[in-house]
């Protein structure tokens, strides 16, 4: 229950929970020597797909799970392009943060929107390695959740990555819980971004902020988020 | 999928753990187990296989695999050895199209059609599919057994003896086993004798269905090309078990044991006087060696972060039935390439379809390094940038020489696969491999050589050299794996360590931070501003939303929408702020607000350029001074940016772009959020809100006595309470608060908030010289 006690003049107003979280997490990657990456919403195909991996006649290109525009372009269905345009421009060493938003064509309810948000983190130098990936998602989800969380790494497939993982995290003792996707990046996505990767390798990792917002404040349908209905962001 | 933990233990013995053993470890070594349920005594697994594994285990004996390799138990195959036939078919196979991989055709004499024996019927229905007859059951059992889809026609049914794989023309119909009316254009495959009998890979027709009657059989174990069945399947919007296995490609290779499987259950269930005739197999392209991947072990210790013993490496090798040995690549390789020398020269020749038998000038040394674990790029300009570079006074035996001939053929100045786009200037067109004292092997078009060892000063080819390159180091070693054509997935380096990784364990890698990544190499000066400008805009009362990006009109259009007013991308935030304070008004009781302060920061789309704009919007509620334009002017003003207000405006927007430079601060920005609330949901239902004036005598009470007799009241169904006004007059204050009231579980009618107040008036009255205003 709300409970003003002064009267209502000059109150502080709320800062969406994207935001708060997207900062929380920023903070923490910029203190580890990570740089705040963005890029366009509106994308192109190249970014978004083929030098990602994913080739032309992949399943994840049909017209279901992709906004494509009338002016050839497309609505970027994950944060990975952020990766792409950052390493042409960047050399290696590099280290990445990139939040933004996200979209995918899919049928709205309780926990999928067409539009949400997602951040990317992206390493990429000589000798990375797993466990340097195991080191830093562990960082994060012992700063969200708390010091008594851990993770797993299970395999996966995502077509930039290889070795490919599903995160999961749980309370020591709990039941594990799906979190987010990551893995060493592909071969193929750094000779797409100019980098031997002969020479050098690199992780990358993307998780649904929203997810974790739900997770983590017990947010119920993620279209509360979406609809400018202040009450649940005047919560935070 | 859907598997059974009976079916799978038809392979693995009886050592086998539990269900719920098996599903933990699957979970974290190969795939997720979305769920167990015991049925019939048997439990059934609904496995999701992840996309690169659809090659080889959307079927039991993958799965199966999987557990004895996770469970150290010995993997049984099915028994699916060649079976001979008693009789020549006169039937031929024409395969006109390239999208047929491989075709092979069997003819079965004297079947007897009839239902299933039980034990056939128990294992489809244990994972949901219905029993048809024993031959339409066991060209499926074979499949959801092997994974390699099969058909069966009525042999009688047929007209002529001629099988052909040929595309469809525009205007042919079929109609499927299931009924449906399938019309093609000029771009599907169907199999078909003087029409469609089938959607091939996809979906067969009635016109040859296997009946009761049906007394001979023309069997079909074939193979499609991946990508076409999955354009073809959309195109005719049938998706079936076959089409699935065929669209994740699945090696050529299955065809043939799955014909013998089978062939064997029909000559088990099919009567007594069954005859099989040989196999008709059209396999053009068949790989003429199995496929090669290096591994260093070196690289597998660098990327996974861990020390595994060679013991363990191989060991996990074994059990994936991948044979190994330990090579020195450059040694052999020079050995390999010298064997081939006089094989003809072939512009464009396949590394796997058509060495060792031709090449070209840079497929030779592709083909040769690949034999040895070092997988090199396939044309000559990329393998110049796969390579270090050497001098000439350095260059040994394996290493390769680049040259630009100037004779008029395609010269490559950049890398075009590698790393596409960097430059080399001098260009190259041919490549060679040195193979010490003075002499050099390449592949050559010149005169019909081929391959032709020479003087590296004697070669014309060589006149012109742009530079000499080490794909590998002289005493470098590496184990050279041979692939089982099953592993269509397996085909670098780095598959493999990831197959490796996952089995060895990816809980045995200790988290380990970077090191020389302490500094922040680049600021983002627009995320900065961004936050800056957020955080003042929250210190001065506005609170922020994110809305949709898309509207009804715009200029930008997506090309299938999810709704008709939502296929434009917003060209502006009004909408979207205007919405959002209109719900904020509605609410803004529950709110416990006065007025409506809202703002966005997104990106719009006008004219069709992505634009990063401030949006504001205000409207008051109780309040009806400052008039909402004068707030936007104050605002904007204390933000220091520049924009006209008309009085009767509630909306405005500002571009960002301009602006970034003026809120960017190198000091961090501390923003005032709560990352540890626990939210509360939001009802559905409408709320009601009474306000309550009292006077009550100084001394007797407060603002506080009328919230704890309202709360006693109402109970949960309290939302906010709020003092709104307050004002003292001979020795006694009037206090007016307002009280929101809502239920999470029904509507609240004005009956039931009535009866609180009447109580809560009552007690009110009852109190010493408190009088209701």
């Amino acid at each position: 229950m709300k409970e003003e006690k002064s009267l209502p003049t000059g109150r502080q107003g709320h800062l969406h929970p994207v935001t708060g979280i997207i900062n929380e997490l920023t903070e923490l990657f910029e203190g580890m020597g990570f740089s705040v990456a963005t890029g366009p919403e509106m994308e192109a195909e190249w970014h978004n797909f083929d030098a990602l991996n994913v080739p032309k006649d992949h399943p994840a290109r049909d017209m279901q799970d992709t906004f494509w525009l009338d002016n050839k372009k497309l609505l970027r269905t994950h944060t990975s392009p952020v990766q792409i345009r950052y390493m042409e421009e960047n050399s290696v060493p590099l280290a990445i943060i990139a939040p933004g938003k996200v979209f995918r064509n899919e049928t709205t309810d309780k926990t999928h929107e067409a539009q949400f948000h997602q951040i990317e983190g992206l390493v990429v130098g000589k000798n990375i390695s797993v466990a340097n990936l195991k080191f830093y998602l562990d960082v994060m989800v012992k700063k969200l959740f708390g010091e008594d969380f851990e993770i797993r790494l299970r395999p996966s497939f995502f077509p930039f990555v290889e070795p490919g993982f599903e995160v999961d995290i749980r309370k020591e003792g709990g039941k594990w819980l799906e979190i987010l996707g990551a893995g060493m990046v592909h071969s193929n996505v750094l000779n797409s971004a100019g980098i031997n990767p002969n020479e050098y390798s690199g992780f990358a990792f993307g998780v649904g902020v929203d997810r974790l917002l739900m997770m983590k404040h017990g947010i119920e349908d993620i279209r509360d988020l979406y609809n400018g209905d202040l009450r649940v962001i005047s919560q935070f | 999928m859907l598997f059974s933990y009976n079916w799978l233990k038809e392979y693995l013995g009886d050592n086998v753990d539990t269900p719920e053993k098996i599903s933990d470890v699957l979970n974290v070594t190969s795939f997720e187990i979305e769920s167990i349920e015991e049925k019939n005594g048997d439990y059934i697994f609904d496995i999701d296989i992840l996309p690169n594994r659809a090659h080889d285990c959307l079927c039991h004996t993958g799965v199966a695999k999987e557990i004895a390799i996770n469970f150290d138990l010995n993997f049984m195959y099915p028994h699916s050895e060649k079976i001979g036939g008693t009789f020549e078919t006169h039937f031929e196979v024409n395969i006109e199209d390239v999208n047929c991989n491989r075709y092979m055709l069997r003819e079965i004499k004297n079947i007897e059609v009839g239902p299933s024996p039980e034990e056939l019927k128990k294992k489809l229905e244990s994972i949901g599919e219905k029993s048809i007859n024993n031959v339409v059951d066991i060209t499926n059992i074979v499949m959801f057994e092997l994974g390699q889809p099969m058909h069966a026609f009525d042999k009688d049914k047929l007209d002529g003896e001629k099988i052909n794989i040929r595309l469809s023309k525009t205007g042919e119909k079929i109609t499927t086993l299931d009924k449906k009316v399938v019309e093609f254009d000029d771009e599907v495959l169907v199999i078909a004798d003087t029409e469609p009998l089938a959607i091939a890979g996809i979906k067969g027709g009635n016109k040859a269905e296997v009946d009761g009657a049906t007394k001979n059989l023309i069997l079909e174990s074939a193979n499609f090309h991946s990508s076409y069945i999955r354009k073809a399947s959309n195109k005719v919007s049938v998706k079936t078990d076959s089409s699935k296995r065929f669209e994740n490609e699945i090696t050529p290779e299955l065809a043939e044991v799955a014909m013998n499987r089978v062939t064997e259950l029909l000559l088990k269930y099919g009567g007594s006087s069954v005859e099989v005739s040989n196999i008709v197999d059209v396999y053009e392209k068949r790989p003429k060696n199995n496929f090669i991947v290096g591994l260093k072990k070196e690289n597998l210790n660098k990327l996974l972060g861990i020390e595994v013993q060679e013991k363990d490496l191989e060991n996990i090798l074994s059990k994936l039935e991948i044979s190994f040995k330990i090579v020195n690549p450059k040694k052999e390789v020079v050995e390999i390439v010298k064997s081939l020398e006089g094989k003809p020269y072939v512009y464009g020749s396949s590394v796997t379809y058509d060495a060792p038998d031709g090449f070209d000038c840079a497929s030779l040394f592709a083909y040769a390094y690949s034999r040895v674990g070092v997988q090199i790029p396939r044309m000559s300009v990329d393998q110049y940038f796969y390579c270090e570079n050497v001098s000439e006074e350095e260059l040994e035996a394996g290493d390769l020489i680049f040259s630009n001939t100037k004779e008029g053929g395609k010269v490559h100045t950049e890398s075009v696969e590698f790393l596409p786009g960097t430059k080399c200037e001098d260009g190259i067109d041919h490549v060679g491999m040195y193979l010490g004292e003075g002499r050099i092997i390449h592949a050559t078009r010149q005169d019909d050589k081929g391959v032709l060892i020479e003087e590296l000063k004697d070669s014309d080819r060589f006149k012109n050299i742009t530079a000499y390159g080490r794909p590998v180091k002289k005493d470098e070693e590496r184990y050279v794996l041979e692939i089982p054509s099953l592993r269509l997935d397996l085909r670098k380096e780095n598959d493999i360590i990831e197959e490796i990784g996952r089995i060895y364990g990816y809980e045995k890698i200790r988290p380990e931070p970077l090191k020389g990544f302490d500094k922040v190499q680049n600021s983002n000066k627009e995320t900065v501003a961004i936050l800056k400008i957020k955080s003042e805009l929250q210190k001065l009362g506005f609170s922020e939303v994110i809305t949709y990006s898309f509207t009804k009109k715009g200029d930008v259009r997506a090309i299938k929408a999810m709704a008709s007013d939502k296929q434009y991308l917003r060209t502006s935030l009004e909408k979207g702020i205007t919405e959002a304070l209109e719900s904020g008004h509605y609410s803004a009781d529950l709110l416990n607000i006065d007025r409506v302060n809202i703002f966005e920061i997104g990106k719009v789309y006008p004219g069709g350029e992505e634009t990063l704009v401030l949006g504001l919007g205000v409207r008051n509620k109780n309040f009806k001074k400052p008039k909402a334009s004068e707030i936007l002017r104050n605002t904007l003003e204390s933000l220091n940016i520049k924009v006209d207000i008309k009085d009767d405006q509630e909306f405005v927007q500002v571009e960002l772009k301009e602006l970034i430079e003026n809120f960017y601060t190198e000091e961090k920005i501390e923003i005032d959020f709560n990352s540890e609330i626990q939210v509360t949901p939001n009802s559905p239902y409408p709320f009601v809100s009474r306000d309550v004036s009292v006077w009550i005598p100084d001394g007797k009470g407060d603002e506080n006595t009328i919230f704890e007799i309202v709360e006693k009241n109402a109970g949960d169904l309290l939302k906010t309470k709020r003092l709104f006004d307050v004002f003292q007059k001979d020795r006694r204050t009037s206090y007016a608060a307002r009280f929101v009231f809502q239920s999470n579980e029904r509507t609240l009618n004005d009956e039931e908030v009535g009866k609180i107040m009447e109580s809560v008036y009552k007690e009110l009255k009852n109190k010493e010289g408190f009088e209701i205003r």
